[in-house]
C-alpha cells in the first residue's frame, strides 16, 4: 500500500514538476519514487510484517514478487525513454506521470481481493495507455493505434463488467474468497450464470493479454504506438494482466478448472500458431515484436492451464525473462531510431555499435529460448511443469518454438551481417548514458538471470 | 395470459437478465455495425448501462448494496473513458477531418 | 595465505593475463604484452611453489556449483594434492620458460599479442585440467587446451605459402582429437551412470575402500573409453598422426603444448584414474601393447625424417608410447617421473630446434644445415645435452627415468623389455643422426642464410640454459635404490602419499644386481648408437639423401609407414563417398522435399494469417465477438 501511494505521489509530482521545464528533475522524481516504491514493497515482503489486508487490496507474496518486477520494468522503461521524452520538455512530465499511474493500476491488479479493485486496477492500468499510445500527436499511425486500442479496450471492459455482473448474480458476492468458497461448496450444481460470467471474464482477460482470437488489436497498437509505450505494454501491462489472470483463474475459479481448461488450451494453441505464422513475413520491428509477444502469451498461458503450486513462480519467471528481452530490444530500436521502424534498419548493427548489437542478439536469442540465456530457463520451467499433465500441449509449444526460431535467427543474422556496399553506410548511432545502463542491465539479466531462476 | 401471470408474480430476476442481455447485445451490434466513432462510443455506453442495470437488479434481488456501489464505480470509470475516447476522437479529427472508423486502416498485415 | 586461497590464484594469473592481452593486446607495446604474459605464468609458478611447500594433505577447494539437479551435481572445485601440484609445477615452470623464449622467438610476428593470449589461455586451461577435482573439470580443461592447441597449430593460417597447410594441420588435430574426446565423454557418462559422481576422491573411495565395483565389462568399458580419450590427446595409435602435423604451429608451441604439457594430459588422465585401471586388467594389457606399438612405429618413422621438428615430433610420439607402456604395467609414478624429465629435455630440444630454425632464417630441413656447432655454440651445447638426455646417456635425467620404466618392463615380461630396448635403440640412433647432421660437417644452406646465422637474444638462450640444467639433474628427483638407500625414489614416495587411489600401488623395486645389469645394457645401447652415428654422420659427413633415392625400409620410414594414405583410403574416401550419396539421394530427393514443403506450407499459412489482420477495428471486434460466441457454444455443448 505504501508503495502504491509513493508511486502515485511521485507520478503527481512529476506531472507538476514538468512546469519547471527541467526534464531531469522529472526523471529524478520518477526514478526516486519508483525506487522508493520498490523498496517499500520489498521491505514489506522481507520483514513479512503482516500482509496488511486493506479491504480490497492485499500485498501477499504473489503481489510483491510480481509488483517488484513491474516496478523494475517501469523504471527501465522510464530510463530508456527519457532521451526521447526530452525532445518535448513540456510533455516529459505527462508521459512519465502516465506511466507511473498505469503502474499503480498494475499494482492494484496484482493485489486485489475483490472485483471492485480488480476493475479499478484494470481501468487505471488501461486508460493512461490509451493516451500514451496516441502521444505522438502528429503521427497518424499513433492516433490510429490509440483509437483501435481504445475501441477494443472499451468493448472488452464492457464484456468484463458483464461477466462480473453474471458472476455476482451467481454467487451474490464480489469478494474473491467468497466466490471461491461458493464455487467449492456448490460442487457441480452451479447455475449457468457462473459459467457464462466466467467465460465473459475469460474473454476479457484473453483480450488484455492478447491471445487469439482477441489479439487483433495488439499488432496494430504495438506498431503504431511510440517505442516506449510498446515496451511498457509488452512488459508491464502484460505482467499486470497475467498476474490478475492467474489470481482469478488459478485461485478463484480453480474449482471449475475442468470446465475452462480445455477451452483455454485450444485457445493457447491457436494463439501460438497465429502469433508465429503472422510473425514470419513481417518487415516492421514493433509489429514483429507484437506477434512474437502473442506467441509468448500462448506459452505463458500454459502456466495458467496447468494447476500446480509452482505455476505462479513459473509465470513470474517467464514474464521476468520476457520483459528483459523486450525492453532490451525496444531500447535497441530506439537507439537505431528508424523512421519507418523497419527490421532492415538492424542490418550490420553489431558492426556499428558492437555492444548494442550484442544486446540485440541476446534479446532475440533469449526470446527464441536459446540456452543459457534467461528466456530458455523461463521456457524450460513452463514446459517442464506442463509436460506431465499436457504432453500434447507442450509438444505443440515446442513445434512453435521451432517455427519461432526462424524469424528470430533471421534477425540475428541481420544484426550480424554487413551493410550493403552500394548503399550509403549508416553512421554509428549515439547511445545516451541512460540507455547504455538499461542495455547493460538487460544484458546482465539475460546472461546470468537464468541461473537465478532455477535455484 | 402470460402477461397476467407476470404481473401477478411481480417482475422476477430473469426478466432483468434477459433485458440487460438484450441491451448488451444491442450495444455490441452497434459497435460492430456503426462506422461513426461517436456512435460506437455511445454503443459502448449502452453496453455499460446494460451491466449497470443487471448489477442493480441483482443487488435488489440479493438484498445487499455491494453492486449498487459498483455501479457508481462503473459510471465514474465510464465517464473517464468517455473523456479519453472523445479526446482521441478530437485528435483523429484533427489529423483526418473525419471520425469514420472505417478510414483508419493504415496499420494492418 | 592458506592453500585454500593460494590455489585459485594459480589459475587466476594466466586467465587475467590472457584476458588483458586478448582485449588490449593489439594496442599495447609488444614488450609489455610479452612481459605481461610471462609474468602471469611466472606468478602462477611462484604461487604453485608456495602451495607445494605448504601442502601436507590433499585440499579440495570449492569454487561454485555448475549443475545442480536432483541426480546430477557438478561443481567447479579444485583438488590440490601432490600429483596435481607436481603437474602444475611442470606446466607453469616450463610454461614460463617457453613464454620467455617466445618473447624473443616471436618478436617479428604480426600476431604477437594473439600468440601470447592463446599461450596464457592454454596455461589456464591446462591448469584446470590438472587441478580440477572431478572429471567434469578435467573435461573442461581438456577441451580448453584442445582449442588453444588448434588455434596455435593453425596460427599462421594467413601465411601466403603454407597458410592452407597450417589450417589443414589444425583441422586434422581437431578431428583426431574429436574422436578421442568423444571416447572420454562417453567414459564420463559411464562413470556417472555407474557411480553417480565424477569427483576423484569420492570415486577413489568407492572403488578402493568400499570396493563397490561395476561388472568387469563395465570397468573395461569405462577404462577403455578413458583410454581412447587419452590416445587422442596423447597421440597414440591409431590417433597419433595429428601430432607430427601439429608441428605447423610456431616452435614454442610445439615445445609447450605438443611436447611438454598437453600431450601428457592423457598420461595424467590415466594416472588420475589409476583406481579404475587397476580393476581393468584387460585395458591395461591393451594399453601396454598400444604403447609399445606406438613407441616402435614412431621411432621407426623418425629414422628417415628430415624436418628437424618432425623428428622431434615422432620422438615425442615414441616417448608417449613408452609412457603408456609404463602405465600399462601399473608403473604410475615411473610414468610421472618420465613425464617430468621428458618435459625438461623435450622442451629443451624443441626450443633448441627453435633456436636453430631462428638462426637459419626459418629453415627446417636438416639437409640444408650442418656445421652449426661453431656458429651457435650455446644452442649446440644445450641441444647436445637434450639429445644425450633423451637417448639415455648415463647420469642424465633421461637415463634414470627410462631405466625405471625399462626395469618394470624387465620384471614384467622379457619380450616386452626386448622390444622396448629396440625402440630405445632406434631413438638413440635417430636423435644422434639428427644431432650430427645439424651440427657437424659443413654448412649446406644458401649463402644468405650462412651470413645470417646468429645466436638468439638472451630471452631465448636463458630458457635453453635453465632447461639444460634441469635435463642434466632432473634424474635426481627419483634416483633408483642402487644409488642412495634411504633417499631413493623421492618422487615416487612423494606421489604415493595423498594421491587419490595411488597408494594402492606398490612400486616394484628390482634388486640391485638386475638394476645394474639393465643399466649397463642401456648405457651400451646409448653409447653404441652414439659411436655408430658419429662414424656415419659426424666423421664421414654423410648427408641424408633425397626421399626419391631411398629404397626398402628407408622409403617406408620416410613416408611415415603410409599411415596417412591408409587412413585416407579406409576412412576419408568412404566417408566422402557416403556423403556424396547422401547429398544426392537422401538430401536433395527426400529431405529437401519434406523440409521445403513444410517451410512452404508454413510460409503460405503465414500469408493467410496476415490477411486476417485487415486493419479495420470493426473486424477485430467481430473476431472478439466470434470468440465469445464460440466460448458460449462450447459451454452449451459441454454442459
Amino acid at each position: 500500500m505504501v508503495a502504491l501511494i509513493v508511486i502515485f505521489i511521485s507520478g503527481l509530482l512529476s506531472l507538476f514538476l514538468a512546469f519547471a521545464k527541467k526534464p531531469w528533475l522529472v526523471l529524478l522524481t520518477a526514478s526516486a519514487g519508483l525506487i522508493a516504491g520498490g523498496i517499500s514493497l520489498f521491505t514489506q515482503f522481507y520483514y513479512q510484517y503482516d500482509f496488511i489486508h486493506y479491504e480490497g487490496l492485499k500485498f501477499d507474496g504473489f503481489a510483491v514478487a510480481f509488483g517488484l518486477i513491474a516496478i523494475l520494468f517501469t523504471l527501465l522503461v522510464v530510463l530508456t525513454g527519457y532521451s526521447s521524452f526530452k525532445d518535448k520538455p513540456q510533455h516529459t512530465g505527462d508521459y512519465i506521470a502516465l506511466l507511473l499511474f498505469s503502474l499503480t493500476g498494475a499494482l492494484c491488479m496484482l493485489s486485489f481481493t475483490d472485483m471492485f479493485m480488480f476493475f479499478l486496477g484494470l481501468e487505471i492500468l488501461s486508460i493512461p495507455i490509451y493516451v500514451m499510445a496516441g502521444s505522438n500527436k502528429d503521427d497518424v499511425r499513433s492516433s490510429e493505434a490509440s483509437l483501435k486500442y481504445f475501441m477494443t479496450g472499451a468493448f472488452a471492459t464492457g464484456v468484463l463488467l458483464f461477466g462480473i455482473a453474471w458472476i455476482y448474480g451467481g454467487t451474490a458476492s464480489f469478494k474473491l474468497d467468497e466466490i471461491t468458497a461458493f464455487i467449492y461448496n456448490a460442487e457441480g450444481t452451479h447455475s449457468s450464470l457462473i459459467y457464462i460470467g466466467l467465460l465473459m471474464i475469460l474473454s476479457a482477460f484473453l483480450f488484455k493479454v492478447g491471445a487469439a482470437p482477441f489479439h487483433f488489436w495488439s499488432p496494430d497498437v504495438y506498431d503504431g504506438s511510440p517505442h516506449i509505450v510498446t515496451g511498457f505494454m509488452a512488459a508491464v501491462v502484460k505482467l499486470g494482466a497475467f498476474g490478475a489472470f492467474m489470481k482469478i483463474f488459478s485461485v478463484t475459479f480453480a474449482g471449475l478448472h475442468d470446465f475452462w481448461a480445455p477451452a483455454l488450451s485450444v485457445l493457447a494453441i491457436l494463439t501460438m500458431f497465429v502469433g508465429n505464422l503472422s510473425a514470419l513475413k513481417q518487415i516492421r520491428f514493433k509489429r514483429l515484436l507484437a506477434y512474437s509477444s502473442i506467441t509468448h502469451v500462448g506459452y505463458a498461458l500454459l502456466t495458467i492451464i496447468v494447476q500446480s503450486p509452482d505455476s505462479a513462480f513459473n509465470l513470474w519467471a517467464y514474464i521476468f525473462s520476457y520483459g528483459f528481452s523486450t525492453i532490451g530490444l525496444i531500447t535497441v530500436a530506439i537507439i537505431i531510431h528508424d523512421e519507418e521502424d523497419r527490421i532492415e534498419a538492424f542490418r550490420g548493427l553489431v558492426r556499428r555499435n558492437p555492444f548494442t548489437g550484442f544486446v540485440a542478439i541476446l534479446g532475440l536469442l533469449s526470446l527464441a529460448g536459446v540456452p543459457p540465456l534467461m528466456g530458455f530457463f523461463g521456457k524450460f520451467l513452463v514446459f517442464s511443469e506442463a509436460i506431465t499433465q499436457y504432453p500434447w500441449l507442450v509438444a505443440i509449444a515446442i513445434i512453435n518454438s521451432g517455427i519461432g526460431i526462424f524469424y528470430y535467427l533471421r534477425m540475428v543474422i541481420l544484426v550480424l551481417q554487413k551493410e550493403d556496399d552500394d548503399k550509403p553506410k549508416t553512421p554509428r548511432h549515439k547511445v545516451p548514458v541512460l540507455q547504455m545502463i538499461v542495455l547493460a542491465i538487460c544484458a546482465l539479466a539475460l546472461l546470468f538471470g537464468g541461473n537465478m531462476l532455477i535455484f | 395470459m402470460i402477461l397476467a401471470s407476470i404481473f401477478e408474480s411481480g417482475v422476477s430476476i430473469q426478466f432483468y437478465i434477459v433485458l440487460s442481455t438484450i441491451l448488451f447485445a444491442i450495444g455490441v451490434l452497434g459497435v460492430l455495425i456503426r462506422k461513426n466513432a461517436i456512435i460506437v462510443l455511445m454503443c459502448v455506453e449502452i453496453m455499460l448501462n446494460a451491466v449497470n442495470l443487471l448489477m442493480v437488479a441483482f443487488s435488489t434481488y440479493f438484498g445487499n448494496g455491494d453492486a449498487q456501489v459498483f455501479v457508481f464505480f462503473i459510471m465514474v470509470v465510464a465517464a473517464a473513458e468517455a473523456t479519453i475516447g472523445l479526446s482521441i476522437l478530437v485528435l483523429l479529427y484533427r489529423n483526418n477531418r473525419s471520425v469514420d472508423i472505417g478510414l483508419f486502416n493504415k496499420l494492418k498485415g | 595465505m592458506s592453500v585454500q586461497q593460494l590455489v585459485p590464484l594459480i589459475l587466476l594469473f594466466p586467465l587475467i593475463g590472457g584476458i588483458i592481452n586478448g582485449i588490449f593486446g593489439k594496442k599495447l607495446p609488444k614488450a609489455l604484452v610479452g612481459s605481461l604474459a610471462t609474468l602471469a605464468s611466472t606468478l602462477s609458478f611462484a604461487t604453485a611453489l608456495m602451495v607445494f611447500f605448504q601442502l601436507n594433505e590433499p585440499v579440495k577447494i570449492h569454487l561454485f556449483r555448475m549443475i545442480d539437479l536432483e541426480d546430477l551435481r557438478l561443481s567447479a572445485s579444485l583438488l590440490a594434492d601432490n600429483l596435481s601440484l607436481w603437474m602444475v609445477l611442470i606446466i607453469t615452470g616450463i610454461g614460463s620458460l617457453i613464454h620467455l623464449f617466445s618473447m624473443g622467438y616471436m618478436k617479428h610476428d604480426a600476431g604477437y599479442s594473439k600468440f601470447f593470449t592463446y599461450l596464457n589461455l592454454f596455461i589456464f586451461a591446462m591448469l584446470i585440467l590438472v587441478l580440477g577435482s572431478n572429471y567434469f573439470m578435467l573435461f573442461f580443461g581438456w577441451e580448453g587446451v584442445g582449442i588453444c592447441s588448434y588455434f596455435l597449430i593453425g596460427f599462421h593460417y594467413s601465411d601466403a605459402e603454407k597458410g592452407m597447410l597450417n589450417g589443414i594441420a589444425a583441422r586434422k588435430a581437431f578431428i583426431m582429437n574429436r574422436i578421442g574426446d568423444l571416447g572420454l565423454l562417453i567414459g564420463l557418462f559411464l562413470i556417472l551412470s555407474q557411480f553417480g559422481t565424477l569427483e576423484y576422491q569420492e570415486l577413489a573411495n568407492i572403488v578402493t575402500v568400499d570396493k563397490i565395483l561395476g561388472t568387469p565389462w563395465m570397468m573395461f568399458g569405462i577404462t577403455m573409453c578413458l583410454f581412447i580419450g587419452a590416445t587422442g590427446k596423447s597421440a597414440q595409435i591409431p590417433l597419433f598422426t595429428w601430432l607430427p602435423d601439429a608441428m605447423a604451429g610456431p616452435t614454442p608451441v610445439s615445445a609447450l603444448i605438443h611436447a611438454a604439457t598437453m600431450v601428457t594430459a592423457g598420461i595424467f588422465l590415466v594416472v588420475r584414474s589409476n583406481f579404475f585401471f587397476e580393476h581393468a586388467p584387460m585395458t591395461q594389457e591393451i594399453m601396454l601393447y598400444i604403447g609399445l606399438a606406438t613407441s616402435l612405429v614412431a621411432a621407426f618413422i623418425a629414422m628417415r625424417q628430415n624436418d628437424i621438428k618432425k623428428v622431434l615430433a615422432y620422438s615425442t610420439v615414441s616417448q608417449l608410447g613408452l609412457l603408456f607402456v609404463a602405465l600399462g604395467m601399473g608403473a604410475y609414478t615411473a610414468a610421472i617421473f618420465h613425464v617430468t624429465t621428458h618435459a625438461f629435455f623435450k622442451a629443451l630440444l624443441f626450443l633448441g630446434s627453435g633456436s636453430v630454425i631462428h638462426a637459419m632464417s626459418d629453415e627446417q630441413d636438416i639437409r640444408k644445415m650442418g656445421g652449426l656447432r661453431k656458429k651457435i655454440p650455446l644452442t649446440h651445447l644445450t641441444f647436445l645435452i637434450g639429445t644425450l638426455a633423451i637417448t639415455g646417456f648415463p647420469l642424465l635425467s633421461g637415463f634414470f627415468s627410462k631405466d625405471e620404466i625399462v626395469g618394470h618392463a624387465f620384471s614384467h615380461n622379457v619380450v616386452i623389455y626386448g622390444i622396448l630396448m629396440f625402440s630405445i635403440l632406434l631413438t638413440a640412433i635417430y636423435m644422434f643422426r639428427m644431432y650430427f647432421v645439424v651440427f657437424f660437417g659443413t654448412f649446406r644452406g644458401t649463402h644468405e642464410q650462412e651470413h645470417h646465422v646468429h645466436e638468439g637474444p638472451a630471452s631465448m638462450t636463458l630458457p635453453l640454459v635453465i632447461l639444460a640444467i634441469l635435463s642434466v639433474f632432473g634424474g635426481l628427483l627419483n634416483l633408483p635404490g642402487i644409488w642412495l638407500k634411504g633417499q631413493a625414489h623421492w618422487l615416487s614416495h612423494h606421489l604415493e602419499h595423498n594421491t587419490g587411489g595411488l597408494n594402492l600401488i606398490e612400486a616394484e623395486h628390482a634388486d640391485n644386481g638386475i638394476t645394474l645389469m639393465l643399466m649397463i645394457i642401456a648405457v651400451a645401447v646409448c653409447l653404441g648408437a652414439l659411436v655408430v652415428c658419429y662414424l656415419v654422420y659426424g666423421k664421414k659427413q654423410n648427408v641424408p639423401v633425397e626421399d626419391a633415392e631411398l629404397s626398402g625400409w628407408q622409403k617406408i620410414s620416410a613416408n611415415k609407414l603410409y599411415i596417412d594414405e591408409i587412413y585416407n583410403f579406409l576412412f576419408v574416401r568412404p566417408t566422402e563417398w557416403l556423403s556424396v550419396v547422401g547429398h544426392k539421394f537422401i538430401e536433395i530427393m527426400f529431405l529437401n522435399g519434406i523440409i521445403l514443403g513444410f517451410a512452404k506450407g508454413i510460409g503460405a499459412s503465414g500469408e493467410l494469417v496476415k490477411k486476417w489482420q485487415t486493419g479495420r477495428v470493426n473486424w477485430y471486434i467481430l473476431w472478439m465477438v466470434g470468440g465469445i460466441v464460440g466460448l458460449i457454444v462450447y459451454y452449451l455443448v459441454k454442459i
